[in-house]
């Protein structure tokens, strides 16, 4: 409650900013904003749903004191932890904890679970913003270069490479990245986010899988733009060619590669939990992992909640983004 | 004289770097599968869990180095005539690790809110009370020959009632105990830091530091290992273990588990129903085989339900040998001679090579076993539900007594998978069977009761047991330790550096 209150106060003043402002595209960031509440609360649901169909839901106490604990234990936690309750009562009774802010305490080990989940929501938020940065940065280049050199060798080796990227998965690369750095050279950290080296090989191994992918996606869209009328027109001109790549091939080409840019960012924070675990970085997702083994729904919901958040701001963000590449869409707002 | 100040400071400091280099190293690294969800040891029964509470208390009765039980804070006991009263006298001078005395009072403390929170082994206890400072008397509902070794056991771990009526549930968050250990720092997810107690009645330990990592995948586990980041792990991937023969740096300590591998029946299926069938089923396994596939021939054998060492082996017991002419005779008897089809559940890769086998053997009596692979506490909730054919699971033994395993033949009972109701006679009287060898004193009538039950659990054959795995522990190589305890704990404080 006690956090919570300033927050609403805020967001008050914010909506009265946008309100006032009047810009279509004010409105529209406002709309999109409002629509993640009932999105919030179906992914909640679903998640609940799905988890209430899993054997153990209801006996969560089971799990947590093992095997061989006394079925009198057993009741007495389960009692403690709500978690006789039937499936409405119990969703409900959940919700509208979360509505004032608490999203409980984790049925294993009885930590605040909105504290315990702020503290792990930025490690892995810099291990997937890392990797879709990575990806953007030196894929998107990368990706050029290939279209434009196309049908030449260092295109060939360029897609031989990143197709070879595509098919490791990301643990078999996080453990050959522990073995060569932190095994071999001894320059890295094996295990562990002591030190901010801990981050590098985590990072490194969500971000050459997804670099790929990028510089895949980069060159094809690149290729499609490249016949386009326009580039002809502009080269026509006398535009320079490094103007031409800039301005009109690349801009135009942006869009596919912001959406999958957003994808990717959706799919890692889902995929780091496997990194995470090769590593024993305490992030999100091995708290969800972990959450789902021990049927704590707290945990996850908790943790869901979050996600579903930090991806609906982030599609916000892509949208916003494509106002400013491609006026068409800004126009299309109103 | 410049010059020969020159070399007096070098050779001090070539001394001081060899005196740093030979010294011994006083810390020590550990990696545990996960973060434990408590330290409290009433609250918890988790591998993970014990592996670094076990440091940090001590109980009124404890473990030597070949898990025998011995007196531990209790310096000396007497049994009442009736086996139903335990006077302890406690010993002096013993510290918690926030400094106040271990007294009385935190044994009846520590005894009532065992009772209070139910946890295993309690029921039978009907009171505790403190006859003075130093001497505590425990009353039992009913006489039990085990009830020494249940003060061993991590549930009757000593608690100090200041520090846990102060701390209420963020006791388990913040361990205070009378152990070698005292606790330093826990974060979440990452590690847990221990150091040593100095004041610990046994003499203070050697090693001054553990740090508890908890590194979840076997593999970063080894890696971490061979990097040094880490000098003991309870976590490596079998696979590795020629690996390990090889690097210098470490190496593998065996030990015995008491964990037994064991197949569950669901007696209430039609075909599982006939005793004959579940027989022939016991006769066709190739105990030797599963070993051999299951874990690479480290393992032994068994058709009995505990381990060689533990109390209530019966020596020579033939039990179920691979007699598949036999298993022929009892399916034919039973009117099965062509077989039907049944579902196994499988809980992990382990588990699922031992199902093949499993699959395989059935297959000469012509069972058609179809294997279902289930994540684990999915499968130990539809056991214990009823809500399965035939299904595979480890059970441990933390009494290194046969009594610990009565359960899995109780009707009614949670460990009962084989669901087993008080409508069959032959249940209810194993279970009668364990209940009068728990109320006995004299080892030897307690051994008649015990081939007793053997016999009767070999007959009606609810369960398929299978083997006992030879568990082993990853070390640095110039790290030693006595022995490791059956249930899988390594206690640091007997762990030196060479």
């Amino acid at each position: 409650m006690i956090y919570w209150d300033p927050a609403v106060l805020y967001a008050c003043r914010v909506l009265k900013f946008f309100l006032k402002k009047e810009g279509p595209v004010a409105k529209y960031i406002l709309r999109r904003l409002l629509l993640m509440i009932p999105i919030m609360i179906g992914v909640s649901f679903l998640v609940y749903f799905i988890m209430s169909l899993t054997p153990g839901f209801d006996n969560p106490a089971r799990i947590v004191l093992g095997i061989e604990a006394t079925d009198e234990a057993v009741a007495q936690l389960n009692a403690q932890l709500g978690a006789d309750k039937p499936f409405f009562p119990r969703y409900l009774s959940y919700m509208w904890n979360v509505l004032h802010g608490d999203f409980g305490i984790s049925y294993r080990n009885r930590l605040n679970v909105s504290q315990e989940i702020l503290r792990r929501f930025p490690v892995t938020m810099i291990l997937t913003t890392f990797s879709v940065l990575f990806s953007l940065l030196v894929g998107v280049p990368i990706g050029i270069y290939s279209a434009i050199k196309q049908y030449k060798p260092s295109d060939y080796i360029i897609r031989v490479i990143s197709m070879l990227m595509t098919a490791i998965p990301s643990f078999c690369m996080g453990l050959g990245l522990l073995l060569i750095f932190a095994l071999k050279l001894r320059i890295l950290p094996a295990n562990g986010i002591k030190t901010w080296k801990g981050f590098i090989l985590p990072s490194l191994s969500l971000a050459l899988v997804s670099v790929a992918g990028m510089i895949r996606m980069t060159r094809s869209t690149m290729l499609e733009v490249i016949r386009q009328d326009y580039v002809r027109t502009a080269r026509a001109k006398g535009q320079t060619e490094q103007k031409i790549i800039m301005r009109h091939e690349l801009r135009n080409a942006l869009i596919p590669i912001v959406t999958v840019a957003g994808i990717t960012f959706g799919r890692e924070l889902g995929g780091a939990a496997i990194i995470e675990n090769v590593f024993a970085v305490p992030g999100l997702g091995t708290y969800i992992l972990s959450g789902v083994n021990n049927r704590d729904l707290p945990c996850v919901l908790g943790a869901v909640i979050l996600l579903s958040l930090s991806f609906s701001l982030i599609n916000l963000l892509v949208d916003i983004i494509y106002t400013f590449v491609d006026p068409r869409i800004k126009s299309q707002i109103k | 004289m410049k010059k020969s100040i020159v070399i007096l400071i070098s050779l001090i400091m070539a001394l001081s770097m060899f005196l740093a280099v030979s010294a011994q190293r006083t810390d020590l690294n550990v990696i545990t599968q996960v973060s434990p969800n408590s330290l409290d040891p009433q609250k918890t029964s988790m591998l993970y869990a014990l592996q670094v509470a076990y440091n940090i208390y001590d109980g009124l009765m404890a473990r030597d180095t070949s898990d025998q039980v011995v007196p531990g804070l209790a310096e000396s006991y007497t049994i009442s005539e009736d086996g139903l009263v335990y006077d302890f006298v406690l010993r002096q001078g013993v510290k918690f690790h926030d400094g106040t005395d271990f007294t009385a009072e935190d044994v009846v403390f520590t005894i009532n809110r065992a009772i209070e929170l139910a946890i295993t082994n309690s029921g039978n206890i009907e009171s505790a009370e403190a006859v003075n400072d130093y001497e505590v008397k425990i009353t039992l509902k009913k006489p039990n020959s085990v009830f020494l070794s249940i003060l061993s056991s991590y549930g009757f771990f000593m608690l100090p009632k200041e520090a846990v009526e102060a701390a209420g549930e963020e006791f388990g968050r913040n361990p205070v105990g009378t152990g070698a250990y005292k606790f330093v720092e826990w974060v979440e997810g990452e590690y847990v830091k221990l150091e040593a107690f100095e004041d610990y009645y046994l003499g203070a330990p050697e090693i001054k530091e553990v740090t508890f990592k908890f590194i979840g995948d076997s593999n970063t586990a080894l890696i971490a290992m061979e990097s040094g980041d880490a000098d003991y792990s309870y976590v490596f991937p079998a696979s590795a273990s020629e690996d390990i023969e090889f690097n210098e740096d470490l190496k593998l300590f065996p030990f015995n588990s008491m964990s037994l591998q064991i197949f569950t029946m669901n007696v209430q299926n039609q075909y599982l129903s006939n005793k004959l069938v579940r027989q022939a089923i016991n006769y066709a396994v190739n105990r030797d085989d599963m070993v051999i596939v299951a874990v690479e021939g480290e393992g032994r054998p068994t058709s009995q339900f505990c381990n060689v060492g533990t109390f209530g082996y019966v020596e020579g017991f033939e039990g179920y040998t691979y007699d598949l002419e036999k298993a022929k005779a009892l399916m034919a008897e039973a009117g099965y001679a062509d077989g039907f089809t049944v579902k196994l559940i499988a809980q992990d890769e382990m588990t699922s090579k031992m199902c093949q086998v499993l699959a395989d053997n059935l297959r000469d009596i012509n069972i058609n076993v179809e294997i279902e692979m289930q994540e684990s506490n999915t499968a130990i909730a539809n056991y214990q539900a009823g809500n399965f054919e035939m299904g595979v699971f480890g059970i441990g033994n933390s009494t290194m007594d046969y009594d610990s395993m009565g359960r899995l033949f109780t009707p009614g009972n949670s460990l009962m998978f084989s669901q087993a109701t008080a409508e069959d006679e032959q249940a209810v009287k194993i279970g009668e069977l364990f209940a009068e060898a728990s109320q006995l004193s004299d080892p030897d009538a307690r051994l008649e009761v015990y081939k007793a039950a053997t016999e009767e659990i070999w007959d009606a054959a609810y369960y398929v047991p299978c083997f006992f795995p030879l568990r082993s522990h990853l070390l640095a190589s110039d790290l030693d330790i006595e022995c490791v305890r059956g249930l899988g704990v390594a206690l640091v404080k007997e762990m030196h550096w060479n």
